[in-house]
């Protein structure tokens, strides 16, 4: 028997990307508890609602976090929405969830590129990011931007993709098929990724129902749960969507999820962009949110559920906004996948449940 | 299904029956979170079914509650009740993972709590127009027995001049719609009126009387006039002067009625020939006017813009023949 | 199951083009949509304030006593706010990125006088403003012009101040009119028309 000690881990350690301190109390090579610490990059961004108005504050909710930067504007921008009773053009409605798809496959493959860096497959993590390098580039064509792209606004949506441009979406989307198809099977047929990853970090499917674990992290425990499913926006006029479950438990199955949900974001693309109806991209939202009115919302951003919460008092200025991120939810499950792990696991049990600290604390 | 949410308020005493009764039933724990709302805080928890979402509300939590932790039935909680904790100041007790205050470590103790004085002007403002617009709401869907409420909604405008009380009686006469015309435009003058305001150094913001006198002395600027005496004494003249003439303007505006235009021809007959006699006044005026209503063009969407510009071509051009 | 799943791909790579370019020999085209920095049209810009105002970063400057916009292109984040508020289409978000400098230089534009007064000479009988197409010096003659102004706004600052006030209506009534709906705008103008 050895003796239990503390070994910290983080805010900086290679695997992870954002600050996140563990706790890790351990007795020979096995982790018997751990103990999360945030607090590193906390900028009150919340606070800065009382600061700009309801217009301008879209551009700090996509600033709340890099990865998912256009979700969070569409989610704060559809709560204000909520709250002021506006309903936005169906080709709005259309465009941004392309849009938000189009983030979830950079997401999903910037995840899968830090999970082989975190394993140690240098060069699988680099076709990665090559591959969400053309993606990128598909943004930058569309948008203006990279990783911000400030295209919506509270009552629709600043541009328009044309019909070339949503052409050349599909072209690009089916060409990094068969390179992608590839990445995936490496990354789920290549022994040594199987030996990091099968069977470890099991999170039970009761446990994460009863955590309340969300996104991938949860699909991945059997957890059917998506807010796409709920059909909320363009999602509802989707011919068919069910969420990509597992029942592994494990990191590899959480690898699995998001592999396959990349695939199944190319088919909503192309489903949504063959449908997309014509006319307006917005409608004029004038006035304030109505004094006590409150209003919240759910999204799927590429990591799970976020929940959005608006209040207003009758000013431009909201009384108060929150946004609560995936991954303070899944924290939770976090610590409680790591009971029993080996230390030489953590890093790679971390990096599955996807963590943006930054998100987190806004 | 669709995404449904709702509302619901709910007693601290009932907060952890609440929760075990949503854990028993197989809710999801979405998230809690605080709100200030002077001088006491609101809590806000969360949960989900089967696309429902249920946000209750325990209003008017003070610093002395304690609140029970509600981590033991959803552990996810941990991080939203520390926070609520730091940011907000609420007593939480017994939460599973306890940052005893070391989660943000702000600088200062408790900053979701502050509110700037210009903030808390702003929104008191708005609470009252919203409850004069409850209580008008009722009176007139009440009819006669409003009369017992009309009292209160106008005590609720006891900031402002005599005026708008005698506008407040006006509008009681008025039907609805015309009413709520008169309103609005009120209350686009007093969002106005509360920009300028925020732009003014803090100081100004205190006194109602100060923040005309900087609103004035940023569009004597405009006019590029060297003196700041000069121009503080046009400004403040032009002050006092402008805000009796809207109030009446608006009221005029508002009923438009035969009659009622024909007062409103009456108001504005005089103004052409004042144009003339002060020639040289007159430019200096037009300047803040100009940018002003820009400004107020640039928020109107672009058919209506158009249709106020014409407007002007117009009025300018009868100027002229005079 | 088998070992080295990656192989075609690694290969492959080996005689392809490299994916990277050669910066800064090579620089990757720009697509024309791209978010790079604002530029203002001089010309159009009425100074009216409203790009300064809905900037989420304060990085716009509108100084109507100098007549000159400016911006910090270190603090603006091209979100392109300012240029969707813009009344009069002024400014543009165009490609080309602000260059790294050793100092946090501002942008300044000088906004020529001349679109202002065109509708206000013939209204107020103002003093002849600088020219249309002339550059923003000409303003000088306008602008002292102008000091001359206030001190008899001073001697008659009671009188004025109610022709100002008059005239404040008169723009705000027209802003108001536009808010209305179309018949009840209708009846007023139609009531100033006649009293005219």
């Amino acid at each position: 028997m050895g003796q239990k000690s503390i070994i910290p881990f983080g805010p900086q350690h290679p695997v992870l990307p954002e600050p996140l301190h563990l706790d890790l109390v351990v007795e020979d090579e096995v982790v018997l508890e751990a103990i999360p610490q945030i607090g590193f990059v906390h900028r009150g961004l919340e606070r800065l609602v009382q600061k700009k108005d309801y217009n301008q504050f879209v551009y700090v909710a996509e600033r709340i976090c890099g990865i998912c930067a256009f979700g969070h504007s569409m989610g704060y921008a559809e709560t204000i929405e909520r709250l002021m009773g506006v309903e936005i053009p169906k080709r709005a409605e259309y465009l941004r969830v392309i849009w938000h798809e189009l983030s979830r496959i950079h997401s999903h493959i910037l995840w899968l590129g830090l999970a082989a860096d975190a394993f140690g497959h240098e060069s699988l993590f680099m076709h990665c990011w090559r591959l969400r390098e053309r993606i990128l580039d598909l943004f930058e064509k569309t948008t203006g931007g990279r990783v911000i792209f400030s295209v919506v606004k509270v009552g629709g949506v600043f541009r328009d993709i044309d019909k070339s441009q949503l052409d050349e979406f599909n072209h690009v989307l089916e060409g990094i098929k068969d390179e992608y198809s590839q990445i995936v099977n490496a990354f789920l047929n290549e022994p040594s990724v199987r030996n990091r990853t099968y069977g470890v970090g099991v999170l039970s499917s009761e446990d994460a129902h009863n955590l309340s674990m969300v996104g991938p992290f949860a699909r991945a425990s059997a957890v059917n749960y998506d807010v796409r499913m709920l059909g909320n926006g363009a999602y509802g006029d989707l011919s068919d969507f069910q969420p990509i479950l597992s029942n592994n438990c494990d990191c590899y199955a959480r690898m699995e999820v998001r592999a396959a949900e990349v695939v199944q974001s190319i088919e909503i693309i192309k489903e949504l962009s063959a449908r997309i109806p014509d006319g307006e991209i917005a409608v004029p939202v004038k006035g304030s949110p109505a004094f006590g009115s409150e209003a919240c919302n759910v999204l799927e951003q590429p990591r799970g559920e976020c929940y959005y919460f608006a209040k207003g008092n009758g000013t431009k200025y909201l009384d108060r906004m929150r946004m609560r991120t995936p991954t303070s939810q899944n924290l939770a499950g976090m610590a409680v996948a790591l009971k029993g792990c080996d230390v030489a696991d953590v890093n790679m049990i971390v990096l599955t449940i996807d963590p943006c600290i930054s998100c987190t604390e806004r | 299904m669709a995404l449904a949410t709702e509302f619901v308020p709910l007693q601290l005493d009932r907060l952890r029956d609440t929760a075990h009764r949503m854990k028993d039933e197989g809710w999801r724990f979405i998230q809690t979170h605080a709100a200030y709302n002077e001088p006491n805080v609101d809590l806000y928890y969360s949960f989900m079914k089967d696309g429902n979402v249920v946000n209750y509300r325990i209003e008017g939590v003070t610093k002395e509650d304690p609140v029970p932790s509600i981590t033991d039935i959803f552990l996810a909680a941990f991080v939203f009740e520390n926070e609520a904790r730091e940011l907000f100041g609420v007593d939480m007790r017994d939460i599973a993972i306890d940052f005893q205050g070391g989660l943000y470590a702000p600088a200062e103790t408790e900053p979701m709590r502050i509110i700037s004085p210009e903030q808390k002007a702003q929104i008191e403002k708005a609470r009252k127009a919203a409850a004069a617009k409850a209580a008008k709401a009722a009176g007139a869907s009440e009819g006669a027995a409003s009369k017992a409420d009309a009292p209160a909604a106008q005590s609720s405008w006891k900031l402002s001049d005599e005026k708008r009380a005698k506008l407040e009686e006006k509008l009681k006469e008025m039907d609805p719609a015309k009413a709520a015309k008169v309103r609005a435009a009120l209350e686009a003058k007093e969002a106005a009126a509360a920009a300028s305001s925020k732009e003014a150094p803090s100081a100004a913001a205190a006194s109602s009387t100060a923040v005309p006198a900087a609103k004035a002395g940023e569009a004597s600027g405009a006019a590029q006039s060297p003196s700041p005496t000069e121009n503080t004494a046009v400004g403040e003249a032009l002050a006092a002067d402008a805000p009796g003439r809207d109030d009446e303007l608006e009221a005029k505006l508002a009923l438009l009625g035969e009659e009622k235009a024909k007062k409103v021809r009456a108001a504005l007959a005089g103004k052409p020939a004042n144009v003339d006699a002060t020639g040289a006044d007159a430019p200096a005026g037009h300047a803040i006017d100009d940018a002003e209503l820009e400004a107020k063009l640039a928020l109107l969407d672009a058919d209506k813009a158009e249709k106020v510009r014409a407007a002007l071509a117009r009025a300018a051009s009868a100027v002229e023949g005079e | 199951m088998g070992v080295f799943k990656l192989g075609k791909m690694t290969f492959g790579s080996l005689f392809k083009k490299p994916e990277t370019v050669l910066y800064p020999i090579e620089t990757k085209p720009q697509p024309a949509g791209l978010k790079g920095h604002i530029e203002i049209d001089v010309s159009t810009c009425i100074l009216c304030g409203l790009c300064e105002k809905s900037c989420p970063t304060d990085c716009i400057t509108v100084d109507k006593a100098t007549s000159t916009w400016s911006t910090n292109p270190f603090a603006c984040i091209q979100c392109g706010y300012c240029v969707t508020v813009c009344p009069k289409k002024s400014l543009s978000m165009l490609p080309g990125y602000h260059v790294a400098n050793t100092v946090k230089d501002r942008v300044v534009a000088t906004v020529p006088e001349k679109a202002k007064p065109a509708k206000k000479a013939d209204v107020a009988k103002a003093p002849e403003p600088a020219k249309a197409d002339e550059p923003a010096k000409v303003v000088e003659p306008a602008k002292s012009a102008d000091h001359a102004k206030p001190a008899a706004e001073a001697k008659a600052a009671e009188a004025a101040s109610l022709e100002q006030g008059e005239l404040r209506i008169d723009a705000e009534l027209e802003a108001k009119l536009a808010l209305m709906s179309d018949e009840s705008a209708a009846k007023v103008r139609a009531a100033l028309q006649a009293g005219k």
